[in-house]
């Protein structure tokens, strides 16, 4: 192995890891509001990533008008879920669980009947564009999914400590009780959560989508490791997530040329049993 | 009360006798339309030939039975304009089709149902390979010959049926007969392989591994995905590393469009010349991928372009407005090699026909045609074509002949 080889690796996992992050943060939100690991997300991956597929294809949109469209997709299938659904059933968490499967599956599948379940490849100007450093190519398109990623880890931060909407967010997720009894609009809360959640979510997929296919099987594998990142971070952890993501992403890459390729999706759930065995409040997380 | 009643029973006949002789002037329409039809047609009877084709319309594999019938549909119009001269008397063919949906048990049916009821001289089709081996016994228990358009598991025509005939290379016959002419236009010395993790992936690696090494080319790399893989970065830079002379990439369309876009990521086309199974011979790859991804890229082909094909093509476009695919060749080229069959034989008896089949000799857009009995490697075959097949480049979205 080349220190070339080495790069790419690296390059490669830490935009794998950054995809992996924005899942995880969306996830990490709605579970600490809610207490309730949102599987419907991998469906709204899916989904989102078929609007600015379709917003590319058949309305001409540019790549960049492509993303928010995915983005408003993403978010209104969200809260809707919300208002529809999770409200009526926050009193048993486990029905929700059971629903937010169900609503992950339903949507898969809704792409399968209408979509086909045939790849489509999505074209974007920024995955041709090849750049050099120190001879090592990296496309744009990945310093893109790098930039964005870490813009969005700062504004989310900023966003929950410095808005009044962000902190009434993070005292939800401390105690719902209390934060209620202080006077914090717990739907506004509630909406604002799913908002954010689906956004996350609607522009990893986004990002991701021109290097890979969109396809209706697309939203398991990055759901799962959303949910390990979780885990692993630490519940409601941000910067957990962030972390989580890259080690992740870098475990999966670096081991997958290794050690193995067949394992490149085992090391994601190696770690989630160790990380259960060893430190199950996660790298980030409180006891 | 009463007067009105009558009046209404009245009306009421007198409608009913209106309908009958509206009844009466269709029926006297009617015959005499049927006498006229009958007078001018029945002076000049028109003899045809019935042939049955069984394909997928509908289904997973609906694209190749659809391409299948755009090629026999332009091969019918153009042999019915002139007819078929058999002992001095002029026919003309018909085509039955049924679809099979890929489902073997819908292919047998299919198939019992234009012999026995239809009563087809012959046989085209079908497309899946499963669906061949249930037509193929029944074509050998009724004794009607049948071509079968491209199926292509080996156990088709090994050990075979008589009266089963295929045009095309099998899976096992693509490599011996491909392998030369890759080694002498792009002479490597390394080679790496990248395959779908299935039967067809493992058995297209195995077979070309085997005949490559003994032009001395060394086998570098050797990796499977899984079906609907989206990554493929380990395994391109493990390939990168390995620094092959030529890879080999195997699956279907899209996963073959991102192979090849992330190879353009890693910057390793066209330093490592990438060939493509047949599948990357199509243009659907050209459409997924697009033209600069795939450019100065490989494939092993069924057909590579020639004035004829770009004559069928520009009639495709025109007919159908669809763009060439390989099935609509050998759609096209199965009613002509079965027709010439008809003409040479004289009869429309299906086994005299058979041994037109036997020992006829055509030139197809495909290939020079011609059925044989064989052995390759210990394996044998019958009534089984080898024209070698064609490795082609791409240039600004176009297919181009290497060998």
């Amino acid at each position: 192995m080349t220190s070339e080889i080495i790069w790419i690796q690296l390059f490669n996992g830490i935009t794998l890891g950054v995809i992996y992050a924005l899942m995880g943060m969306g996830l990490t939100l709605i579970w600490s509001i809610a207490d309730l690991p949102d599987f419907s997300q991998g469906g709204i991956y899916i989904i989102s990533a078929y609007s600015a597929y379709f917003a590319i294809i058949l309305l001409n949109f540019s790549y960049f008008f492509a993303i928010p469209v995915a983005i408003i997709t993403g978010m209104a299938i969200s809260v809707t879920f919300e208002r529809l659904l999770y409200t009526r059933l926050r009193a048993s968490p486990n029905a929700a669980l059971l629903c937010a499967i169900a609503l992950f599956f339903l949507l898969e599948n809704i792409a399968v009947y209408l979509w086909t379940p045939k790849a489509k490849i999505m074209p974007s100007p920024t995955k041709d564009m090849i750049l050099y450093f120190a001879g090592i190519p990296v496309s744009f398109q990945r310093i893109l999914i790098i930039i964005v990623g870490v813009v969005l880890f700062i504004v989310i931060n900023v966003f929950v400590k410095k808005t009044k909407i962000g902190k009434a967010i993070m005292a939800t997720a401390q105690d719902r009780e209390a934060a209620a009894l202080m006077g914090i609009n717990l739907e506004k809360v509630y909406i604002t959560t799913w908002a954010l959640g689906g956004a996350l979510t609607a522009i990893a997929a986004a990002l991701i989508s021109p290097l890979y296919a969109v396809y209706p099987g697309m939203g398991t594998l990055p759901l799962l490791k959303g949910l390990v990142v979780v885990i692993l971070g630490g519940m409601g952890s941000f910067i957990g997530a962030l972390v989580a993501g890259l080690i992740l992403g870098l475990i999966e890459t670096f081991g997958s040329v290794y050690i193995s390729v067949a394992y490149q999706h085992g090391f994601a759930f190696i770690i989630l049993l160790l990380t259960l065995v060893i430190r199950p409040q996660g790298l980030f997380g409180r006891r | 009360m009463r007067p009105r009643r009558q009046k209404i029973i009245k009306l009421r006949r007198k409608a009913e006798t209106k309908m009958t002789a509206i009844i009466l002037v269709v029926i006297v329409v009617v015959a005499i339309a049927a006498a006229v039809y009958y007078l001018q047609f029945a002076r000049k009877p028109v003899k045809t030939i019935k042939i049955g084709y069984v394909a997928p319309f509908t289904g997973p594999a609906a694209e190749f039975g659809t391409n299948g019938w755009r090629g026999i549909s332009i091969a019918l119009e153009e042999i019915n304009e002139e007819g078929i001269n058999i002992g001095g008397a002029t026919y003309k063919i018909e085509i039955i089709r049924y679809d099979d949906r890929c489902e073997p048990s819908e292919a047998a049916a299919a198939a019992r149902r234009l012999i026995l009821e239809d009563k087809v001289v012959a046989l085209l089709g079908s497309h899946c390979s499963s669906c061949c081996m249930a037509v193929a016994p029944l074509c050998d228990e009724y004794k009607v010959p049948g071509i079968t358009i491209e199926c292509a598991a080996d156990a088709v025509t090994s050990p075979g049926h008589e009266y089963y005939f295929r045009m095309r290379p099998s899976m096992g016959l693509m490599a011996p007969l491909i392998t030369p002419v890759i080694v002498e236009k792009l002479n490597p010395s390394t080679v790496a392989f990248i395959a779908v993790d299935d039967d067809y992936g493992r058995s297209f690696v195995e077979s070309f591994k085997t005949e490559l090494s003994k032009s001395n080319v060394e086998t570098v790399y050797e990796a499977y995905f899984e079906r609907g893989t989206t990554d493929y970065y380990p395994y391109l830079t493990s390939i990168k590393s390995a620094n092959p002379d030529i890879c080999f990439y195997v699956g279907t369309t899209p996963e073959g469009a991102l192979i090849l876009s992330q190879a353009r990521e890693l910057d390793m086309i066209p330093g490592i010349k990438f060939i493509g199974s047949e599948e990357m011979g199509e243009y659907e790859l050209v459409k997924l991928a697009g033209n600069e991804t795939v450019e100065d890229t490989y494939a092993i082909s069924l057909w590579a372009p020639n004035p004829k094909i770009e004559e069928l093509a520009a009639k495709v476009k025109e007919k159908f407005n669809a763009p060439m695919h390989y099935a609509i060749v050998f759609g096209y080229d199965a009613l002509y090699v079965l027709v010439e069959a008809i003409k040479k034989a004289q009869s429309l008896d299906p086994v005299a026909i058979k041994n037109a089949l036997d020992t006829i000799e055509y030139d197809g857009l495909e290939g020079h045609i011609k059925f044989e009995d064989f052995e390759v490697d210990g394996v044998q075959y019958l009534n089984q074509g080898r024209w070698v097949p064609y490795l082609i480049v791409w240039h600004n979205g176009d297919k181009e002949l290497v060998g």
